[in-house]
Parts: structure tokens; C-alpha cells; sequence
């Protein structure tokens, strides 16, 4: 865990509201793990607001990448940082995701938590899992920005969307249910997106017995571990418990969280 | 560097920069990026007789120069505090205070008791928090309960007792006299003000306790004037906290009548504000040729 100022490299749109920003930091770009994050403050830009959380997406060349959508006052602050200017850091923060050697991985996707499943899916090929494949949902062909990240490392990439715009119509849960049906069973899981979504790919997984690891988000205030303000309740030594998503988490066994 | 030691019943802090509790752990986590030992005093996070889950979440919401938490004293218990967490904290030469709740007298003397000779400084009884159900603070909103609690801790400890004042009242000073009367050995306010945030779009709050507490800079001039007020009104010295994010916010508190401080919302902006207040008081110290904190408690000219 370390704090830095970091100077601002690039910060451009994606899409209408998906953004792309590098920063430099050699030090945090040196020693994080696919799962971990950020917290990104804007107070040298002249406004004093909580540091928000943002997964590490890459790491090249001593800069860290996040991708991130502006969905209100901070990520759209955030937005109009421009190169140059100098960011509040801290990081890598949290536990990343427990990478074994396994060779058929399945990653699934909801919305904007692609940005915390790339780093993995690189460090997946990197280790010569060549079965890697990603299940991408969206709401439309207009929020497809983050998939082609993974096409362009070499990623089988399945999409869904809510409108029926491009790929499955429909949830990418569905497209899970299908998947698992035309498929060889994956060894593991990985998935980050919002808590219905994973809540119910946790079912699907649990029923045939593939062991998941999903990146929760969280409230959070310090990002730190000292404000008790992420808690997620969790089955820890067989007992349900609080635990921190920014010290613990965010990325947790599927078969620990308990879904409220 | 200046002397900027203050006193604090029979501690001596070597500067009047602290943490509030809840907002530093136990100290742990942070020792990873600072040096713990350039604090003024260290409170802890806010302890239970028996170990406390929590609230459900959503726990927290930002709102302007602000934010509301609702965490419900999620904590590891007195009994580990003292197994676990002291150990720790006795680490870096700072004074360190428990920060304690109950539900009743009998729970606050209990916790007291336990911590007696625990080789902490002191015990900072909470009156006031305002997002556990029983207890809390409606102890701190009734200037009769805040006096029996105090008493009853005076009486189950040698160590310090500063009690700490809820905002949510008509007439702060009368809750400060009343537990100067009981002997504590010092006051802090302010905790948390109540406050509501509503989500438009489901038309629920944003935290699952519903109501959670108001702290950050939204906060600070409230909270100044209840130290100016508290400071005409009682003796004993009073740790002022309420939106203090850097020198000059800290300043404020002090010329209103803190001999010393606790920051708290100022960490989550900055995990190290502390250690540049200390440094800034010093820097203002230097160019307007202070010599002690005491000089400056106070010192507010009014118009
Ligand atoms: C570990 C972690 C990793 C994350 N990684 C990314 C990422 O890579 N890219 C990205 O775009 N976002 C990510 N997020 C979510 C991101 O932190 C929030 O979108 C951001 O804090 C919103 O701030 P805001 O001020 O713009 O929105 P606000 O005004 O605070 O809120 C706007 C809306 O977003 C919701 N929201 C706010 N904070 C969160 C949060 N932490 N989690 C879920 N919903 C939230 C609010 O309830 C509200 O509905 C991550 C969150 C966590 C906890
Ligand atoms: C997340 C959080 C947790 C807190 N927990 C406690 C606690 O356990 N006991 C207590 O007496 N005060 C607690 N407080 C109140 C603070 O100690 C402090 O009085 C208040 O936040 C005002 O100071 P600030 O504006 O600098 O944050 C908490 C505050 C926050 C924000
Ligand atoms: S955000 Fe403060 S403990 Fe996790």
C-alpha cells in the first residue's frame, strides 16, 4: 500500500461515458496482481472529495491504466482531468484474484467490471492457459467499448445485451446457462459486475460444482481498512462476518458470500 | 522543531495532534503508510463488552464537504482489544485512549474496569454515537445520564476520562459541566451530527440504518462554535474534532478554545493530514513566535 501523487498521462473516452486513464507510477505498476485496485482522488485538482475505487485494468512501462464510467460527481470530475494534471493514489490495495495454473478458465463480465478482469485475463495467457474465454454483458452495442481489450490480447469473447443489440438478447447469465450447456465445464470461474449478476452465476456454478472467485465493489470511505464502511457479509472459519471488500476483498470465493 | 507538547489530564502528548476513533483502526493498517509515532495521541476505535457485527451495508455516503456513515460499532470486544490490539499499539510511544460504548452504567464501569491497568492512557467514554440502537447516545443527549455515566466510570478506573459529547443537543456546555462535575479529566466533541441522505430515484436512504452520521468539513464551523461555547464554560481541558482537514482548520479549533485535536474524515481525504498539521502548527508557531499550544487555547478575540 503506498500514496502517491501521480502526474496524468492520458485520459480519453472510450464511448459516450467509458474513459481510459493512465497514470504514472512505477512503483505501484511493479508489484500489484490482476484484482487489486486504486483509489484515485481529485483534491490537487482543487477538489476535496473522498478517493473513489477503480480496478487496476494494466500495467505497462511503469504506468497504470484504469478504465472507468462516469456515473456521477467524482468519475465525471475525474473525466475532465487532463494530461498533466496530478492525481491522489493509493495502491494496490486489497486482495487480487488466486490464479492457479488451471487451464480452462471462464471469465464473465457485467457492464464496467470488464476493467477488473483484464490484468487477470492477461496474466491467465501470460502463464499459457490457452482456454481462456470471456463472457461479456452489456446493456447495448454502444457499451462494447472495454470487449475489445480483450479481443486484441487474443481472448474468445461471447457477448450479450440487455436490448438485443449485438450477440445474445438477454442477460449474460443466459448466455452462461447456454455456454455451459454447448461447452466443456470450465475448471474456475472469475467474474466481477453487479451483485445480481454474480449472485446468480454463484448459483449456477454451485449446482455444477466450478469453484468461483468474484471481484465485489463496495461503499467505500478510506479504502484503507480502518473506517469498517465496505463490509460484505462473508462465511469466515464457518461463521458469517463482516468483512472489509478494500482489505479482504474485493475478490472473494464465490461459495463464501452471502447474498442478501 | 518547537515544544508543541500540551497536557492532558496526567498525560503529556507530544503535540496536540490526534486521531478520532473509528477512523485510525487500531493503528495497524496505517503504520503501513506513516509513522505512527509522530501523533499526538492515538484514540482507538470504538469498543463493546462483547464483540459487534455491525450495521448491514450500504454504510456510507458522501455527501457535500462531507459524509454520513452509519457502521454500527463493528468491533473485535473489549477482552480482544486488550489481547490483540494493545500489544500493538504500545508500539510507537504515543499515548492511547479506548474509545467505549455500552447499554447500560453497568456495561461502560465493566469496560472500564477491564481496561484499568491495561497500559492504555486513558478511556474516552462515547455518549454519542448515533447509529447503535439502545445506549449510544441517547446517554449524551440527557445532561443527567451523561453525569451518572461519568461517574460511574471515574469510579471503576486510575486512568484518564475524557467524555465524549454528542453535537445532536440544545446546550453542549451544560453536558461539559456535567461531566467536569463527575471528574472527568477532559471533554472531546464533537461526534457526529444525524443527518439523512435520500436516494430520489427508489425514495429510501442511502444507508441501510437509514439515519447515519454527519462528519468532514460540512461540520466545522458547528463544531468550532460548541468549542468556543464548551471552553467558557468548563475548566478541564477539551479535545476539539469536527471537519478538521489541514493547519489552518486545525488553527481554528485551537484559538476557539481546544488545547488539542482529533482528525478524522481528514484522513479518508488524506491518510497523511496528520503529519502535515504537525509540521504546519510548528511553521505557524515559528513565524508568529509561539512558544506553547497553552498561549494560543483560547485566544479568540471576539468582535
Ligand atoms: C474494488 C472496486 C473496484 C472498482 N473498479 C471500478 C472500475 O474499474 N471502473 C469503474 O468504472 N468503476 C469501478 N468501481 C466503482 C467506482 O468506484 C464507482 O463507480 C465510483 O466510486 C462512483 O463515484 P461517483 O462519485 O462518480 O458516483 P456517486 O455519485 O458516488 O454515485 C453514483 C452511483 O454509483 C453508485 N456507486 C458509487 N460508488 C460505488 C461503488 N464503490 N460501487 C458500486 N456503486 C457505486 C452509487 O450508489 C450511485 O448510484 C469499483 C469499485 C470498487 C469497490
Ligand atoms: C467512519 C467513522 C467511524 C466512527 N466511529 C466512531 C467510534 O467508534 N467512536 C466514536 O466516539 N466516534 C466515532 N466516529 C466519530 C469521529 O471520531 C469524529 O468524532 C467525527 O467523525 C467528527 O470528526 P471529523 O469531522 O474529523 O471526522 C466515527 C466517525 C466516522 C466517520
Ligand atoms: S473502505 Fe474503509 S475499511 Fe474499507
Amino acid at each position: 500500500m503506498l500514496i502517491r501523487s501521480c502526474k496524468i498521462i492520458n485520459n480519453s473516452p472510450l464511448s459516450e461515458n467509458i474513459y481510459s486513464m493512465t497514470f504514472e507510477c512505477l512503483e505501484i505498476a511493479g508489484k500489484f496482481k490482476p484484482g487489486q485496485f486504486v483509489t484515485v482522488g481529485i483534491s490537487a485538482c482543487g477538489i476535496q472529495r473522498l478517493k473513489r475505487p477503480f480496478s487496476i485494468a494494466r500495467c505497462k512501462d511503469e504506468c497504470v491504466t484504469i478504465l472507468y464510467q462516469c456515473v456521477g460527481l467524482n468519475t465525471r470530475a475525474l473525466s475532465e482531468c487532463t494530461a498533466g494534471m496530478i492525481l491522489d493514489v493509493t495502491g494496490p490495495l486489497g486482495n487480487g484474484f488466486k490464479v492457479e495454473h488451471n487451464s480452462n478458465a471462464l471469465l464473465i463480465s457485467g457492464g464496467v467490471g470488464a476493467a477488473s478482469l483484464l490484468a487477470l485475463a492477461e496474466e491467465l495467457l501470460a502463464r499459457g492457459n490457452s482456454e481462456v474465454k470471456l463472457l461479456f454483458g452489456a446493456r447495448s452495442a454502444n457499451d462494447l467499448a472495454l470487449r475489445d481489450f480483450f479481443a486484441e490480447i487474443g481472448l474468445d469473447v461471447f457477448v450479450a445485451t440487455d436490448d438485443g443489440s449485438e450477440g445474445l438478447h438477454g442477460y449474460v447469465t443466459e448466455l452462461l446457462d447456454d455456454y455451459l450447456m454447448k461447452n466443456k465445464q470450465p475448471d474456475i470461474i472469475y467474474a466481477c459486475g453487479p451483485k445480481p449478476m454474480l449472485k446468480e452465476i454463484s448459483s449456477q456454478a454451485l449446482v455444477k460444482g466450478i469453484e468461483s472467485q468474484f471481484c465485489l465493489e463496495a461503499y467505500m470511505a478510506c479504502g484503507l481498512g480502518v473506517c469498517m464502511g465496505c463490509a460484505q457479509k462473508i462465511v469466515h472459519d464457518g461463521e458469517e462476518e463482516y468483512l472489509r471488500v478494500c482489505k479482504e476483498g474485493p475478490v472473494f470465493f464465490a461459495k463464501n458470500i452471502c447474498w442478501d | 522543531m518547537n515544544d508543541l507538547s500540551v497536557q492532558i489530564g496526567k498525560v503529556l502528548w507530544k503535540n496536540p495532534v490526534s486521531v478520532a476513533s473509528g477512523t485510525f483502526g487500531c493503528a495497524e493498517e496505517m503504520s503501513e503508510i506513516m509513522d505512527i509515532g509522530k501523533l499526538g495521541a492515538i484514540f482507538a476505535k470504538g469498543l463493546t463488552l462483547k464483540p459487534r457485527s455491525g450495521n448491514p451495508p450500504q454504510r456510507i455516503i458522501e455527501t457535500p464537504a462531507g459524509m454520513l456513515n452509519a457502521i454500527g460499532l463493528q468491533n473485535v470486544g473489549v477482552d480482544e482489544f486488550i489481547k490483540n490490539k494493545i500489544p500493538f499499539l504500545a508500539n510507537f510511544d504515543v499515548p492511547v485512549y479506548a474509545n467505549i460504548s455500552g447499554n447500560s452504567e453497568h456495561e461502560y464501569s465493566e469496560l472500564a474496569k477491564k481496561l484499568d491497568g491495561s497500559g492504555i492512557a486513558g478511556i474516552e467514554i462515547n455518549v454519542s454515537c448515533p447509529n447503535v440502537k439502545k445506549g449510544g447516545m441517547a446517554f449524551g443527549l440527557d445532561p443527567d445520564l451523561v453525569a451518572s455515566v461519568t461517574r460511574s466510570v471515574r469510579k471503576s478506573t486510575e486512568l484518564d476520562v475524557i467524555v465524549k459529547l454528542s453535537p445532536n443537543v440544545t446546550d453542549i456546555s451544560l453536558m461539559a459541566k456535567r461531566a467536569e462535575q463527575e471528574g472527568a479529566d477532559a471533554v472531546s466533541l464533537v461526534n457526529t451530527f444525524m443527518g439523512l441522505a435520500i436516494d430520489i430515484n427508489q425514495r429510501r436512504p442511502y444507508l441501510a440504518n437509514n439515519t447515519g452520521g454527519l462528519s468532514g468539513p460540512a461540520i466545522r464551523p458547528i463544531a468550532v462554535r460548541m468549542v468556543w461555547e464548551v471552553y467558557n464554560s468548563v475548566s478541564i481541558p477539551i479535545i476539539g474534532m469536527g471537519g478538521i482537514v489541514d493547519t489552518d482548520s486545525a488553527l481554528e479549533f485551537i484559538i476557539a478554545g481546544a488545547t488539542a485535536l482529533s482528525v478524522g474524515t481528514g484522513t479518508f481525504y488524506d491518510p497523511l493530514s496528520t503529519v502535515k498539521i504537525v509540521k504546519g502548527i510548528n511553521q505557524y508557531f515559528e513565524e508568529n513566535n509561539y512558544k506553547k499550544i497553552i498561549e494560543l487555547v483560547g485566544s479568540l478575540v471576539f468582535n
